[in-house]
């Protein structure tokens, strides 16, 4: 179990809410659900209909397409972005490469604290402007 | 010992160099003042005589036209290093050619050139110099420092002064020159290492000034800055200034060639004079100048000289008139004329370069440049030729010309008031110069008829259909033709906009057309838009034609028939497409009371809010979201409070605040009830705040305005601010009560910021000390919120977005413009909680006024978790919890067991507590913790839970 002020301390160091300070974090925090996912689990479906973002914080995951691994993410990085700002058929298939333990936070959420706090919507936007570069970079 | 020197000088971090080599510059550039003037004034009174002096004054006038001219023109085409170097470059290779032909001629024109010469080096050594000063330190500084800087000339005048005896004896008067060309040679010195240390002062205004002629066209002409009153007011005070001064001069010497008719009595006497005059200025510059311009304002210095002067030459016009001019006179006219030389140098020239400041980067060089070169020269010669008319047509003696002081005086204190007016002004529009002014779009022309119709054309929908809505505004002749084109736009979306549009402005020559749409439409959305035009256009024949389309399939057709039989069928409508949307709403499937909650709010007809009621407490989320929105087009009061209910639940809250809003100041009463409501959850009062911010109006403010003081920091800020979103001004009887607020909270900050360095860094401290931080910057934008609210919103609240801001000018100028604003009791306490120093240099500012004990971090713990509400964030004594959790003593117990105690604690503060508790004293804490279980914050009762098992298990 995580104290509000725990669960502010690991979204600290997450890159997208390393800007936005720690009271919005403390209400952040408290919509949050904590998610533990075996190693092997899928936690999204390629395909499917998603509304939910993810925040790793401790553990790894694969990302998957056409059952080819894209990319392994690790702890404090974040995924299904996309799909929590506008829901779509899940681009990929995300796999737990070992234990891992989530934050999710849900799309009705995520646009309620982007529309009150700016620091959030920067901190997404920064988000998807790293993935397009990334996408430019490896194109 | 450095911190001394900065204190005694009102320097700040970082400025000690730069002010050092400012005011090494400002001493080598005294040299030619000191030592070619005495030259000048010494060979040119040995070929001619003292009367003939004002003759200098014209021809100087004239020769520094040409002069400034010139200056002007270099201004324009070099950077300013550059101008600077050459500048001082050529008056030495001028001072040692003077030098050859004066000691090489012996005719008196070489004489009169050099004393021209003098005044016209003058006019370019002081432009240099403020120009550069005003480069390096922006409106700020220059308020601390300006009279600091000019400080070094002052001295150079002492020792050059002093000196000037024994080196005219030990290589004579003309070669005094040699002085002054090592003095220029040592500033040209001086300025490159200044530009070697510290580039990005000089790079920054060669960038700013880049900017500004990128942004605010190239090269400002000289007309538009002419046409300012702004300006005006800067060269009548220059006027003023100069004809003051000469005619003070004139005065003072007609007294003192009176009263020491001998010429080395004199001498010795001007010797003691300026000798007084500079250490006079010395000390008033370097000790009290600054201070005083920092505390009374700019005002203070602009004002200084002609009040002080006018209460001197006042009383000799009023004695001389009665008596013979005497001892009394005399004494009043040295007083007069040490005053002027003093105050301008130290009071006068910094508040005047102050005055530039707020103008855009090119208008300020070129109206500076201006003044020193063309105002100055023309008022010079001008002076001159009066003088010469009261001398030797009227007769004139220092009485008389006393007089005409006295009414210059006047003009001059009262062109000082009105300059000082418009600086405000300036300062407010320099900070909001970033601002875009839109200009309206008009279709009474025919070129954005034109460009209307052409977007018309697009290939891209949004840009069509913003089209259409500027033809919908601008309604020019023969609309519905364009509408009757536009049916047959290949886009459907475009189509369905033109039918909403069609319907909207009841088009009825358009039926027949939408009638024919309808019979051959393939799209579902378009059909069930032209359905509802088709009722709107023809409501007697509505039933009949549309009563098929309720039986339809599809959902959009179906809703549009029953929407548009509810709104234009009549009665025999509203009985056929009502009974359907009853049993719709009625319904065990929740799509299908989703689908009446959609169609009711398409409706939009008042009556018709009963199914809602219910659809609003409906066990589906998406039917409660439906009914939310429908709720917003409805608006019928008996909904609100079914609505604000919603603002507790966090899927449904987004939509329902903003239905609320949509409901207009109708829902002000009802927002306020349960705002009012005994223990209301705070969340749902932050939110009912924000509300009333986006609603404006007089309801909002009188309902916030009535909670200003509200007893939750939480909760009061957000009032705050939404008092600021509504554009609230305070009455007259308001403000006392407003200040005493902004006192409170600077008294808080001070507490504040005591606290944060009594917890320091540390492991479990840092969140805390961030906590307290975010604390003092609410209380300053509460300061500022308050300050609006008594002062006026817009230009407090440019100056605060600009003091939030990165960047240093912009900074500068929004301290400046609120040192301009506020009155003096708020500039001591405020300043130390807006001003960028330290927590130390802060506390011990604030510390005259309220004063702080520090303490020991567990005194201090105790302190905040016990501090009033409406203080202290609940975050803030939430991160105290979490330490005296971590730090484990038990000295905390009490303080933890009091929060327990209290279940109305807000969730996050009850949640740190229980934890903390259990840290502190496992034992026996299921008596405590027990009724929290069943808490309404599923978080509070976890954490209860989870630590009550953990003890147990320890156990």
């Amino acid at each position: 179990m995580r104290l509000t002020i725990e669960k502010v301390l690991l979204l600290k160091s997450v890159a997208m809410l390393a800007d936005t300070p720690d009271h919005i974090l403390a209400e952040l925090a408290s919509i949050l659900t904590e998610i533990s996912v075996s190693s092997g689990e899928t936690i999204v479906k390629e395909g499917e209909i998603g509304t939910s973002m993810y925040i790793i914080i401790d553990g790894k995951i694969g990302v998957y397409r056409n059952n080819k691994k894209l990319a392994i993410l690790g702890n404090r990085e974040v995924f299904g972005e996309l799909a929590a700002l506008s829901p779509e058929a899940r681009t990929a298939t995300i796999v737990a490469e070992e234990d891992t333990q989530l934050f999710r936070l849900d799309q009705e959420a995520l646009h309620e604290f982007m529309g009150q706090y700016i620091e959030v919507a920067i901190g997404i936007i920064n988000v998807l402007c790293q993935r397009l570069r990334e996408q430019f970079q490896s194109k | 010992m450095k911190n001394t020197f900065a204190a005694l000088f009102n320097l700040e971090k970082g400025e000690g160099k730069l002010v050092i080599l400012i005011f090494l510059f400002s001493f080598w550039i005294g040299f030619p003042r000191i030592f070619t003037t005495t030259a000048a004034q010494a060979v040119f009174l040995e070929k001619f005589d003292a009367q003939s002096l004002p003759y200098v004054y014209i021809f100087a006038a004239f020769v520094n036209v040409i002069v400034g001219g010139i200056y002007l023109k270099l201004q324009q085409k070099l950077v300013f290093h550059r101008l600077l170097i050459g500048t001082l470059a050529i008056m030495i290779a001028v001072e040692a050619t003077l030098n050859i032909l004066v000691k090489s001629i012996g005719e008196r024109w070489p004489a009169l050139l050099f004393a021209v010469w003098n005044e016209a080096e003058f006019l370019l050594l002081v432009t240099l110099f403020w120009a550069l000063a005003a480069k390096v330190f922006n409106v700020r500084q220059g308020k601390r420092l300006f009279g600091l800087i000019g400080m070094g000339e002052v001295l150079t005048g002492i020792l050059g002064g002093l000196a000037i005896p024994l080196i005219v004896n030990w290589i004579g008067t003309i070669n005094l020159l040699f002085m002054s060309i090592g003095g220029l040679g040592a500033a040209i010195l001086t300025f490159t290492i200044l530009q070697k240390n510290f580039p990005e002062k000089l790079r920054r205004s060669q960038r700013i000034e880049t900017q500004a002629s990128t942004q605010e066209k190239p090269s400002l002409p000289l007309k538009l800055i002419l046409k300012s009153s702004y300006i005006h007011l800067i060269f009548s005070l220059a006027t003023f200034t100069i004809m003051s001064d000469y005619i003070v001069s004139n005065a003072f010497f007609d007294r003192v060639s009176f009263r020491y008719p001998d010429k080395d009595q004199l001498a010795s006497f001007m010797g003691l004079f300026y000798s007084a005059n500079s250490l006079l200025s010395l000390i008033i510059g370097v000790f009290l100048a600054g201070r005083l311009l920092s505390q009374f304002g700019i005002l203070f210095g602009l004002i200084a000289i002609p009040v002080t002067v006018g209460l001197h030459v006042l009383p000799i016009s009023i004695i001389g008139t009665v008596a013979e001019p005497g001892l009394i006179v005399f004494c009043l006219m040295v007083s007069a004329r040490m005053f002027f030389r003093t105050g301008y140098y130290t009071l006068y020239k910094p508040a005047i370069t102050t005055l530039y400041q707020p103008l855009i980067t090119s208008q300020k060089e070129r109206a500076q440049g201006f003044v020193d070169s063309v105002v100055a020269p023309v008022a010079t010669g001008v002076t001159g030729i009066f003088l010469l008319f009261f001398n030797k047509v009227l007769y004139f003696n220092a009485v008389q010309l006393s007089m005409v002081i006295t009414v210059i005086s006047i003009l001059w204190g009262i062109c000082a008031i009105l300059t000082r007016q418009q600086y405000t002004q300036y300062l407010s529009k320099a900070l909001a110069r970033r601002t875009l002014s839109q200009d309206s779009f008009s279709l009474q022309d025919s070129a954005s008829l034109h460009i209307i119709q052409k977007a018309l054309q697009s290939a891209y929908v949004p840009e069509v259909i913003y089209a259409i809505g500027m033809l919908e505004e601008g309604q020019p002749d023969g609309l519905d033709l364009y509408f009757q084109k536009l049916l047959h736009h290949p886009e459907p979306p475009i189509r369905q906009e033109i039918l909403q549009r069609i319907e909207h402005l009841h088009q009825e020559t358009l039926l027949k057309s939408v009638v024919e749409l309808l019979q051959q439409e393939n799209n579902l959305l378009v059909q069930a838009a032209a359905i509802k035009t088709i009722a709107a256009l023809d409501s007697d024949n509505a039933t009949e034609r549309l009563q098929p389309y309720l039986e339809s399939r599809d959902e959009d057709v179906q809703s549009g028939a029953i929407v548009a039989l509810l709104k234009y069928g009549g009665i025999s409508g509203v009985l056929a497409a009502g009974t359907k949307l009853i049993q719709y709403a009625e319904s065990s499937l929740a799509a299908e009371r989703r689908f009446a909650a959609q169609v009711l709010g398409e409706v939009s007809i008042q009556d018709f809010y009963q199914p809602l009621i219910k659809l609003l407490a409906d066990t589906d989320k998406k039917v409660q979201q439906e009914a939310i929105a429908a709720a917003g087009k409805i608006k019928h009061p008996r909904l609100w409070p079914k609505v604000i209910e919603h603002l507790e639940d966090q899927e449904l809250r987004n939509g329902a605040t903003t239905t609320l809003v949509l409901g207009g100041d109708g829902v002000v009463l009802y927002l306020e009830s349960s705002f009012s409501k005994d223990k209301q959850n705070q969340d749902l009062r932050i939110r009912i705040a924000q509300i009333c911010g986006k609603l404006k109006g007089q309801k909002s403010i009188n309902f916030l305005r009535k909670h200003i003081e509200f007893p939750d920091e939480d909760v009061r800020h957000p009032i705050l601010l939404a008092l600021k979103a509504c554009e609230y001004q305070c009455s007259a009887g308001e403000a006392v009560f407003l200040k005493n607020m902004v006192f409170a909270e600077v008294k808080d900050a001070a507490w504040a910021i005591a606290a944060s360095i009594d917890i320091g860094a540390s492991e479990y401290g840092n969140l805390l000390q961030d906590a307290l931080m975010r604390e003092v910057r609410q209380n300053r934008e509460r300061i500022f919120l308050l300050l609006s609210f008594i002062y006026g919103s817009q230009r407090i609240a440019q100056a605060w977005q600009s003091i939030k801001s990165e960047a240093s000018e912009k900074k500068a100028y929004a301290l400046e413009l609120i040192d301009n604003i506020i009155p003096q009791e708020f500039k001591l306490v405020i300043f130390p909680v807006i001003e960028d120093i330290s927590l130390e240099e802060r506390m011990k500012l604030l510390n005259t006024k309220y004063p702080q004990k520090l303490m020991g971090v567990n005194a201090r713990l105790k302190e905040i978790v016990a501090r009033s509400d409406q203080w202290t964030t609940s975050w803030a004594k939430c991160c105290a919890v979490y330490m005296m959790g971590k730090l484990g003593f038990s000295e905390f117990y009490g303080s933890i067991v009091s929060i327990i105690n209290n279940p109305a604690e807000p969730p996050l503060l009850l949640e740190h507590a229980i934890w903390a508790l259990g840290q502190i004293s496992p034992d026996n804490i299921a008596p405590l913790l027990n009724p929290l279980l069943s808490h309404r914050s599923s978080q509070v009762a976890q954490v209860a839970q989870y630590t009550l098992d953990q003890t147990e298990r320890k156990l």
